[in-house]
C-alpha cells in the first residue's frame, strides 16, 4: 500500500507540470500583453514595468523562473492588483470556495446515494420515478438556470433564505444553502443515477443470490453485501465530480456573489492578469489532483481485488 | 432401500414463467419429483431446459420481475415453501436447504473476507453462537472440505483462492448449518476436469457423513451415473423421464434419454471407430409452444400423434415414469389425434 | 389480430408453427426505443426543435437583431400590442408618481403595503397596484391626470398610433446594388443626393470620422487618452491605420458612406410614407420599392407599435421569441458541430491507438490520462478570454478538450475487434491498415459512437451556454440560450420573463435530448435485453 501511495504521489508531478506549462505558454502566446492598454506610456516607463515583472527576458527564462517560484509556493505578483501578490488574493478567497464546494459535494453524495439506493430497492415505484425524473432534470438544467430559479423562488417569493451574500461578510450561515444546493444539483442527479444502476446491477449478481440463499434479510444484504460493490462507480465518479464542482463554482459564485476564487479567475482572464490566471489554475489543479489521488486510495481500500 | 423411503422434499406440478418482450417463457411447466432423506437425485438436461429455474424456484430465488412462480407446491417436511412468509422462508434458506452455484468465481462476495462470509452464515441461523465459536466451526468446516492451512486462509478474500478452492468454500458454507437438502446447481461446470472429480467426491462424501439429501443439476450423464440414486431427465420445461439410475441406464424409455446416453463417449464399447451419437436439432423455443411433444422434431420415432398432442405420463415399471406416446395404446393415440383435429377445426 | 394471422402465413415458421423472426440489432433497438415512451416523447420534441431551428427564416418572426428602443423590456402578452403595453407601462409610472406626490389617494393599508413592497424591492407589485387603483379611480372620477401628465399620455398615444417603422432592405442605383460599390462611387452618389458638385467635402468629413472611429477602437487608459495632444493623436492613429491595412480601411470607409446614404434614404422614405399614411393612401404592413433621389429602394414598413410580442422583449426592444429561436439555432448548431468535431478527433486518435498499439497507444493514452486530470473548462475559459470570443474559437477550444472519452471508447472497441476473425481475414488477404480501420472496424463500432454522440450533444450545449453565460461565448447581436439566460439573470427581479422563457426553452430541449439519448443507449445496449 505504501508503495502504491508513493507511486501515485510521484504520478501527480507530470500532470501538474503539464498544467503549469500549458497555462504558462497559452497566456504567453496570446496576442496582446498585460500592459498593452498603456501603450501610450513612454517607452522607458513600459520598459521599466516589463523589467520589474521580468517580461523582458526570453520566454524560457521566464518559464524557468516561474517554475522555480511555484515550487517554493510563490505564485508571483499580480499584474493588475498592485496592493498584494497572487498568493494573498487566492488564499483569502479560497476558503470561501472550499466551504461552498465541500458542502455541495456532501449534499450531492448524501442525497444522491440515499435516493439511488431507494430507487434501486423499490424499482418501478414512485420513489424510483421521482429519482429518475430528478436525475434527468439535474443533468438537463444548467446550473446558471437552477441558481437564479432558486433565488426567485426561495429568496424573492418565499423569503426563506437570503438571495445572495456570504457568511464571512456577516450575513449568516444560511447564505451557504442556496448556492450549495444549486452547485450540488447536477452531481446529486448523476450520483443518484449511478447508485441506482450500480445497485441494481449488484443486486442481480451471483453473490447476492448466494447471500439470499443463505437466508439473509434483504436489508442486511444491501447494507453488508451490496453496498461496497455498488459504491465503486460512485467513488470513481468523484474525480470528474470534483472537477465539475470547481468549474461550476465559478458561475455559482458569480450568481450568488460569493467572494470566492472563481471571481478572480474570470476577472483576471479578461484583464490578462497572467500570474493570477495561472495561479488560480494551479491551485485548482492541485486540489483536483489531490482529490483524484484520494479517490484512488479510497477505491483501493474498498476493492480488495485491486493489486497495488 | 424402498423400506426407508421418507420424503424430505416433494415438488408437485411446479410452474415458473418469465415475462419477456417476445412473450411468456414457460421455463418450468409442470415439474414434479420427490427427494427422499439422504438420497441423491440428479436432474439432467440440455442448457435452457429449465433445470436451474426449477431449483431456484424451490428456494424462491427467481428474480421477480420478470420471473414468477405461477403454480404448484414445494413441500419441505410437509410444509409448502411457496406459501411461507418471508421470515419463515429465511429460516429454511441456508439452514435446512442450502445451495451451491455453478460459478464459484462470482458466487462468493469479492469484497468480503471468507471468514466474514462463513461466520455470518452460522450466526444467521444459530443466534446463540458467538463469533469465536462460529470462527472455530468455520475453520473446521474448511478443513473438512479439504482447504489446506484453513486457520490462515480463512481471512483471505475470495480472489486469493483458485476456482476449485472457492467451490470447496461454497460447499463448506452451504453445509455449515447441517442442511438437510443440498441443491448443487452444476457445481463442476466451471472447473477443470481433475478438480471436477474431487468436488463431486467431496459432495458425495459429505452427503454420506451428514445424511444430507442432494439435488444434483448437471448436463453430464456420466456424473449422474456415478453419484445419483435417482435421475430426472428434463426437456423444454418438463420432466420427460424419471427412474432409478440403474434402471434408467439399462432401460431408457424416452427416445431423448436414450439419445443422451448414447451421446456419452464410452471407453468400454468395442467399435471405437464409430462416430459419437448426437441428437440432431435444437431444443424448442418455449414461448407459445403448441400442444405437441416438444421433442418430436428431433425424435426418430415420431408418430402423427406426437405432432398434435402432449404425451401423458406412463409408468413403464415401478418407479420408472416416462412422458412419451410410445407407451400409449392405439385407441388412446387415435383419440388424441381426433381431439386435436376437432380443436383445430374450431 | 387478423394481421397477425396474415403475417404468420407469410413468415417463416419452424416445426412448432412458431414464427421465426430474424434478429437484427438495429431493428431490435428501434423496437425497444419505440416501447420507451419518454424516449419517444424526447425524440418528438428534439425533432420539433430541429424543424423550428431549420425553418426559422420562413416563420413569421420579427428580426432577432432588430433594435426598437421604444420597446425595451415589454412583458409577454398574447393579446396586447406593443403600443398598449407601452401605454400601460407609462401609466404605471405616472400613477406611481401621482401616489408619491399625493394626487392619487389610496387607503392607508394600500399605502402601507406599497411602502413595504418598496422595501422588499417588489417593483412589479407596486406598479400593478398603482395601475389598478388608478384606473378604478379615474373611471370613478375621483382622480384626474395633471395637465402635464395628460399631455405626456396624449403624446405617447399619438406616437403609438402613428409611428411607422421603415426598414430599407436594398438600395439600387439602376441595376447595381450600392453595397457592392467602392468608397469613391459611394461618395459620388451621396454628393448628388445632398446636392453637392464634388466629393471632396464629403470625403474630408468621412476621413475625420474614420480617424475618430479608429481612435476609439484603440485600447488605452481613458485618462491617458483624454490628455493626448493632437499631434500625438495623429501619430497614434496613423500607426493604427497602417497596422489595420488598406483593404480593411477601404471596407470600413465604404461601410461608413453606405451608412450615410442609408440614413439619408431612410429619412426621405419615412417622410414620404408618413405623408401617405396621413392621407390614408397606403395601408400597413407595406412592402414595395420606392424611387427617391434617383435611387431604387426596397422598403418594408409597418406600424411598429401594432406588433405582438408573445414572449416579450429584451433590454434593447428585440423580440424575445425570435431571439430564443435564433439562439436555439446557434446553440443546437454548436452542439452538433462541436460533437462532430470532437467525435472526429476521438475516432481518429482512438482508432490509431487501438489499432497500432505499442508506443502510439502508450503516448495517446498518457495524453488522455493527463488531460482527464485537468480542469479543462478552465483552460477553455482562458483560451476564450485571451484568443477572442469568436464561434470558431469556441468550437476549437471545446473540441480539443472533449475528444477524450470517445477516443477511449473507440480504442476499446477497436482492440476487441482487432482480433476478430473477419479482421484477420481482411488482413490475410492483404488489406492495408487504413482500409481495415475505416472499412471494417469503424462501421462496426458505429452504433456505439452514434449513441454516445447523441448523449454528448446536451453537454456540448451546456458547455457553450456556460461560456456564454460568463460572457465568453456567443456575442451580441447574435444570441445563444446561454447568453439570453445570462442577460435574463441580470434583471430577473423586474423582468422575470427574460430569464424564464430562455431557461424553459433550453431546459426542455436538454431534457428531451437526454431522455432520447438514454432511450437510444438502452435500446442499443444488448446487456439490458430481457434475456433468460
Amino acid at each position: 500500500m505504501t508503495k502504491y501511495i508513493i507511486k501515485r504521489l510521484l504520478g501527480m508531478i507530470p500532470t501538474l507540470l503539464v498544467i503549469i506549462t500549458l497555462s504558462f505558454f497559452i497566456v504567453r502566446v496570446a496576442p496582446g500583453g498585460p500592459f498593452d492598454g498603456e501603450r501610450a506610456l513612454p517607452e522607458e516607463v513600459l520598459a521599466n514595468i516589463e523589467a520589474k515583472y521580468h517580461l523582458d527576458e526570453p520566454v524560457l527564462q521566464q518559464y524557468g523562473r516561474y517554475l522555480f517560484d511555484v515550487v517554493r509556493g510563490d505564485l508571483g505578483p499580480s499584474y493588475k492588483y498592485v496592493d498584494n501578490d497572487v498568493n494573498y488574493y487566492i488564499f483569502t478567497s479560497l476558503p470561501n470556495s472550499a466551504v461552498l464546494g465541500v458542502v455541495a459535494i456532501l449534499i450531492a453524495l448524501i442525497f444522491g446515494i440515499l435516493f439511488g439506493i431507494l430507487a434501486a430497492i423499490y424499482q418501478n415505484s414512485w420513489i424510483d420515478y421521482l429519482t429518475m425524473g430528478l436525475a434527468v432534470l439535474g443533468i438537463s438544467i444548467p446550473l446558471f438556470v437552477i441558481g437564479p430559479l432558486l433565488q426567485l423562488v426561495f429568496a424573492m417569493k418565499l423569503h426563506w433564505l437570503p438571495i445572495s451574500g456570504w457568511y464571512s461578510t456577516g450575513e449568516g450561515y444560511s447564505t451557504i444553502i442556496l448556492p450549495a444546493i444549486s452547485l450540488a444539483f447536477a452531481y446529486f442527479a448523476t450520483i443518484a443515477r449511478l447508485t441506482r444502476s450500480s445497485m441494481l446491477e449488484t443486486l442481480r449478481s451471483d453473490y447476492i443470490r448466494t447471500a439470499k440463499a443463505k437466508g439473509m434479510k434483504n436489508s442486511t444484504i444491501i447494507a453488508k453485501h451490496a453496498m461496497k460493490g455498488a459504491m465503486l462507480p460512485i467513488v470513481s465518479y468523484l474525480g470528474p465530480a470534483f472537477a465539475g464542482i470547481i468549474t461550476g463554482s465559478i458561475v455559482i459564485e458569480q450568481v450568488f456573489r460569493v467572494p470566492g476564487i472563481g471571481k478572480f479567475f474570470v476577472q483576471s482572464s479578461f484583464n490578462r492578469d497572467y500570474t493570477l490566471i495561472i495561479g488560480v489554475v494551479i491551485v485548482f489543479s492541485v486540489i483536483l489532483v489531490v482529490m483524484n489521488f484520494l479517490v484512488d486510495i479510497v477505491y483501493a481500500l474498498l476493492d480488495p481485488r485491486i493489486a497495488y | 432401500m424402498k423400506d426407508n423411503k421418507q420424503p424430505i422434499l416433494e415438488i408437485k406440478d411446479l410452474q415458473t414463467h418469465f415475462k419477456t418482450d417476445a412473450g411468456v417463457v414457460k421455463a418450468v411447466n409442470g415439474v414434479s419429483f420427490t427427494v427422499n432423506k439422504g438420497e441423491t437425485v440428479g436432474i439432467v438436461g440440455e442448457s435452457g431446459c429449465g433445470k436451474s429455474v426449477t431449483n431456484l424456484s424451490i428456494m424462491r430465488l427467481i428474480p421477480s420481475p420478470p420471473g414468477k412462480i405461477v403454480g404448484g407446491e414445494v413441500l419441505f417436511d410437509g410444509e409448502n415453501i411457496l406459501d411461507l412468509p418471508e421470515s419463515e422462508l429465511r429460516e429454511i434458506r441456508g439452514n435446512k436447504i442450502s445451495m451451491i452455484f455453478q460459478d464459484p468465481m462470482t458466487s462468493l462476495n469479492p469484497f468480503l473476507k471468507i471468514s466474514t462470509q462463513m461466520i455470518e452464515t452460522i450466526r444467521l441461523h444459530e443466534k446463540d453462537v458467538d463469533k469465536q465459536e462460529a470462527r472455530k466451526r468455520s475453520i473446521e468446516m474448511l478443513k473438512k472440505v479439504g482447504i489446506p492451512a484453513a486457520e490462515a486462509r480463512i481471512d483471505s478474500y475470495p480472489h486469493q483462492f483458485s476456482g476449485g478452492m472457492r467451490q470447496r468454500v461454497m460447499i463448506a458454507m452451504a453445509l455449515s448449518c447441517n442442511a438437510q437438502v443440498l441443491i448443487a446447481d452444476e457445481p463442476t461446470t466451471a472447473l477443470d476436469v481433475t478438480i471436477q472429480a474431487q468436488i463431486l467426491e467431496l459432495i458425495q462424501q459429505i452427503s454420506k457423513d451428514f445424511g444430507t439429501a442432494v439435488i444434483l443439476i448437471t448436463h453430464d450423464l456420466g456424473v449422474v451415473a456415478g453419484m445419483c440414486d435417482k435421475v430426472c431427465v428434463m426437456y423444454a420445461g418438463k420432466i420427460v423421464e424419471e427412474a432409478y439410475t440403474y434402471e434408467l441406464y439399462n432401460n431408457p424409455a424416452h427416445p431423448y434419454t436414450s439419445g443422451l446416453i448414447q451421446s456419452v463417449p464410452r471407453m468400454d464399447t468395442q467399435n471405437k471407430q464409430k462416430k459419437l451419437f448426437s441428437i440432431e436439432g435444437q431444443p424448442p423455443n418455449v414461448i407459445d409452444l403448441p400442444p405437441c411433444c416438444p421433442f418430436h422434431p428431433r425424435c426418430h420415432k415420431t408418430m402423427d400423434v406426437c405432432r398434435c398432442a402432449l404425451p401423458p405420463t406412463y409408468e413403464v415399471s415401478e418407479d420408472h415414469k416416462v412422458n412419451c406416446w410410445l407407451y400409449a395404446s392405439e385407441e388412446e393415440k387415435a383419440k388424441a389425434v381426433a381431439d386435436a383435429a376437432k380443436e383445430n377445426d374450431k | 389480430m387478423k394481421e397477425d394471422i396474415k403475417n404468420k402465413e407469410n413468415a417463416a415458421t419452424n416445426e412448432f408453427d412458431q414464427v421465426v423472426v430474424g434478429n437484427s440489432l438495429t431493428k431490435d433497438a428501434w423496437k425497444r426505443l419505440r416501447k420507451n415512451k419518454m424516449a419517444v416523447v424526447g425524440m418528438v420534441i428534439v425533432i420539433l426543435y430541429a424543424l423550428i431551428s431549420a425553418f426559422a427564416p420562413l416563420l413569421p418572426l420579427h428580426d432577432y437583431d432588430e433594435i426598437i428602443l421604444d420597446h425595451q423590456n415589454l412583458g409577454p402578452s398574447f393579446n396586447k400590442t406593443a403600443g398598449e403595453l407601452m401605454m400601460e407601462n407609462k401609466k404605471k409610472e405616472l400613477y406611481f408618481k401621482a401616489w408619491k406626490d399625493g394626487s392619487l389617494v389610496l387607503t392607508e393599508e394600500q399605502s402601507a403595503l406599497i411602502v413595504s413592497w418598496i422595501d422588499e424591492s417588489k417593483t412589479n407589485s407596486v406598479w400593478n397596484l398603482c395601475l389598478e387603483e388608478g384606473e378604478k379611480q379615474l373611471a370613478a372620477g375621483t382622480f384626474t391626470w395633471s395637465s402635464s401628465d395628460q399631455k405626456t399620455l396624449d403624446k405617447l398615444q399619438k406616437k403609438i398610433d402613428e409611428d411607422i417603422f421603415v426598414d430599407i432592405t436594398k438600395i439600387y442605383q439602376g441595376d447595381t446594388n450600392l453595397k457592392k460599390l467602392d468608397s469613391d462611387s459611394l461618395a459620388k452618389v451621396y454628393a448628388t443626393m445632398i446636392g453637392l458638385d464634388d466629393t471632396t467635402l464629403i470625403l474630408e468629413q468621412t476621413y475625420k470620422e474614420m480617424d475618430a472611429f479608429v481612435f476609439n477602437t484603440i485600447e488605452m487608459d481613458a485618462d491617458v487618452k483624454k490628455n493626448l495632444s493632437d499631434e500625438e493623436k495623429a501619430t497614434i492613429i496613423d500607426k493604427e491605420i497602417e497596422k489595420l491595412g488598406d483593404a480593411y480601411f477601404e471596407e470600413k470607409l465604404a461601410e461608413n458612406l453606405y451608412g450615410k446614404i442609408n440614413a439619408q434614404v431612410l429619412r426621405d422614405v419615412t417622410k414620404i410614407l408618413e405623408n401617405e399614411s396621413e392621407e390614408g393612401t397606403i395601408s400597413f404592413p407595406y412592402k414595395d420599392t420606392i424611387e427617391v433621389d434617383g435611387l431604387t429602394i426596397t422598403v418594408s414598413s409597418s406600424l411598429v407599435n401594432q406588433r405582438h410580442y408573445l414572449l416579450g422583449t429584451d433590454y434593447s426592444g428585440r423580440d424575445l421569441l425570435s431571439r430564443i429561436i435564433y439562439g436555439g439555432q446557434i446553440s443546437i448548431m454548436i452542439g452538433i458541430i462541436g460533437t462532430l468535431f470532437s467525435v472526429f478527433i476521438g475516432i481518429v486518435l482512438g482508432a490509431l491507438a487501438g489499432y497500432l498499439g505499442g508506443k502510439v497507444d502508450y503516448i495517446i493514452m498518457r495524453i488522455v490520462d493527463v488531460m482527464y486530470g485537468l480542469p479543462y473548462m478552465l483552460i477553455v475559459i482562458i483560451c476564450m478570454a485571451i484568443f477572442g470570443r469568436s464561434i470558431l474559437n469556441l468550437f476549437i477550444a471545446l473540441g480539443i478538450v472533449s475528444w477524450l472519452t470517445i477516443a477511449r471508447m473507440v480504442r476499446g472497441q477497436i482492440m476487441s475487434l482487432k482480433n476478430s476473425e473477419y479482421v484477420e481475414a481482411a488482413r490475410s488477404m492483404g488489406a492495408k491498415t487504413w482500409r481495415i480501420i475505416f472499412k471494417h472496424m469503424i462501421p462496426n463500432s458505429l452504433s456505439i459512437i452514434i449513441v454516445y454522440s447523441t448523449l454528448r450533444i446536451p453537454s456540448f450545449i451546456m458547455q457553450e451556454s456556460f461560456l456564454s453565460f460568463l460572457g465568453l461565448g456567443v456575442q451580441a447581436p447574435m444570441a445563444s440560450w446561454g447568453s439570453l439566460i445570462s442577460n435574463g439573470v441580470a434583471s430577473m427581479t423586474i423582468y422575470p420573463w427574460r430569464l424564464i422563457f430562455p431557461s424553459i426553452a433550453m431546459t426542455l430541449f436538454l431534457f428531451a435530448m437526454n431522455f432520447f439519448g438514454d432511450g437510444l443507449r438502452d435500446a442499443f445496449d444488448p446487456q439490458s435485453k430481457n434475456q433468460l
